[in-house]
């Protein structure tokens, strides 16, 4: 972080004519002049988080400290995958009433012509093991759930409530307006479990990360091999035809 | 053979509202005797972005105004100005992938959530969290350090989503996965890095845990510290004394110091001290006046 370091003399803001008042701070605001930058460039950002494992060696998953979290608390050797998995938590939020289609009946009322509901009514294709339909009814509200285990409904799939006297107006990209049921939705289902996590990590091409160099050549290699043989320098001397041969050859070896 | 410029350092146009300001007060600069107490300025009330000479309403970049009231910045000392991105606080609600792409995978963040304030909502947006740097919070509760120190990821992408169950052919061992629907207030946050690199592919990708309390920061300029030190004297108070206008009133002993614009800057009444019973000088004394006497003003004495 930049430091900047400015002086200002109390003085300056500081009355000094004949009054009640002489001698007291007149400005309201010292006023300083700053330079706000922006750095920026298209490294790549990794953070190599070195091994530190937790020990004692635990043989079961921790319970006393909170979700596990192997940043927080270091690795666990030949920790299986179920140790890195915590317990769901709800996600809940608001959506638009697009799912009601999928849980109603092929029945409509003849005099509104709106869509029968009909509790416990399966809609999914798939009725053997997924439940697609609606829960529960009233006059304010409808509770439908999509993709639900059919021997454990109420803790799987996600769960909608879609409110019959509440609407939402939303403009769409298109500037036009729209205007939908509010539906709220939740889900008690985990996002990352054994079934959708492996513990090998996916790679990345670290040669892409974006940090190009400028290819170099060292072409003078030289290799001081030692001398070889007592007759090496001599040797060596009988090239010298020119007092320039003293510095160019051998890469300057040879010196005077 | 040019090989690309890959970064730059560009005046900042950050907008007043994304800046969070911090200071403390220190009476010396080796003051030892407690803690800098970090207190906030309000930024929106006290940082002025300066405009384009040509247009006032377009923003010049780069240079700002700091107004530090005078009710708080007029204590002789040092204080410490820390100009830095305003956090976001918040917390992950899920960690998942894309239902269509089930390869890229990001937290998921609730845009309601109540400790995010209402001004802030709106960058949670599709696409406007991106460069925002998220920062971790601890889930170790015994953890003495409530941060996750020298830990960061960026955000490349967000979107709203919708969670959508997935795995339904296996209904038991089904998970929540997320697909873009704009009607949701869910938010779906690709970072960088989320996978480990080629040459150490064992190594987590680690990017947060669901429930976790994390930090987002906008990463619109570089953070600066001020340290401004409020002095009594400088160069031009001593000028004043060497080279202002003076006056030295025979009658009272009355002696004035005045600024350069001839008002009354220091006063002294000019006495000496003699022995009670013979009558010898003991004391020159010169004490400063704290009430001037203001019929000494220059003006009034050389029109005389």
């Amino acid at each position: 972080m930049e430091v900047v370091k400015i002086k200002r003399c109390i003085e300056n803001y500081v009355k000094r004519v004949d009054s009640n008042t002489y001698g007291d701070i007149i400005d309201e605001t010292i006023n300083l002049n700053i330079l706000l930058t922006q750095k920026m460039d298209d490294q790549g950002v990794f953070t190599d988080a070195p091994f530190k494992p937790l020990l004692p060696y635990l043989t079961q998953r921790p319970t006393t400290l909170g979700d596990f979290n192997s940043f927080t608390y270091g690795r666990i050797p030949k920790a299986p995958l179920s140790f890195y998995i915590n317990d769901p938590i709800r996600v809940e939020g608001t959506s638009d009433d697009g799912n009601l289609p999928n849980v109603s009946s092929y029945r409509v009322d003849p005099v509104t012509g709106n869509p029968i509901y009909v509790n416990n009514l399966d809609m999914t294709s798939n009725s053997d093991l997924i439940f697609t339909g609606v829960i529960n009814q009233d006059n304010e509200k409808l509770h439908y759930v999509l993709g639900a285990d059919k021997d454990d409904i109420n803790n799987t799939g996600v769960h909608y409530i879609t409110f019959f006297n509440e609407y939402v107006n939303k403009v769409n990209n298109e500037g036009k307006l729209e205007r939908y049921l509010k539906t709220d939705f939740y889900s008690d289902v985990n996002s990352i479990n054994e079934n959708n996590v492996t513990l090998s990590a996916l790679t990345k091409q670290e040669e892409y990360l974006g940090l190009v160099f400028k290819p170099e050549v060292d072409s003078e290699v030289f290799i001081n091999r030692g001398v070889a043989d007592i007759f090496e320098r001599h040797a060596l001397l009988c090239e010298l035809k020119t007092t320039n041969d003293i510095d160019t050859n051998r890469g300057g070896f040879i010196r005077t | 053979m040019a090989t690309g410029n890959y970064g730059t350092i560009r005046p900042a146009d950050v907008s007043v509202d994304d800046i969070e300001i911090l200071y403390s007060f220190s009476p010396t600069r080796g003051d030892n005797s407690s803690d800098s107490t970090l207190l906030s300025l309000d930024p929106t009330q006290v940082l002025v972005p300066a405009s384009n000479p040509n247009d006032g309403a377009e923003i010049l970049g780069g240079m700002y105004t700091l107004k530090l009231p005078t009710n708080e910045f007029t204590a002789k000392g040092f204080y410490n100005i820390i100009i830095r991105p305003k956090q976001i606080r918040t917390t992950i609600q899920s960690c998942g992938v894309l239902s269509s792409s089930p390869d890229i995978i990001g937290v998921v963040l609730q845009l309601n959530d109540p400790s995010i304030d209402g001004g802030d909502k709106v960058k949670f947006e599709n696409g406007n969290l991106v460069g925002y740097r998220m920062e971790y919070l601890s889930t170790n509760t015994n953890s003495a350090q409530k941060k996750m120190q020298n830990l960061f990821r960026i955000i490349t992408s967000n979107n709203r989503v919708l969670s959508v169950s997935e795995n339904v052919s296996n209904a038991s061992a089904q998970v929540l996965s997320y697909s873009f629907d704009d009607s949701s207030d869910l938010v779906f946050c690709t970072l960088t890095p989320s996978s480990a690199p080629s040459i150490k592919p064992d190594i987590l990708p680690y990017i947060g845990e669901p429930g976790q309390n994390i930090i987002l920061t906008n990463t619109f300029f570089n953070p600066i510290m001020l340290e401004v030190e409020m002095v009594e004297y400088d160069d031009e108070t001593l000028a004043y004394a060497l080279y202002g206008n003076q006056t030295k009133s025979l009658d009272d002993g009355i002696y004035t110091i005045y600024n350069f614009d001839n008002e009354i800057y220091k006063q002294y009444v000019l006495f000496e001290i003699k022995d009670q019973f013979t009558g010898k000088p003991l004391y020159e004394v010169r004490e400063e006046l704290d009430n001037p006497d203001f019929s000494k003003e220059f003006g009034d004495i050389t029109d005389v």
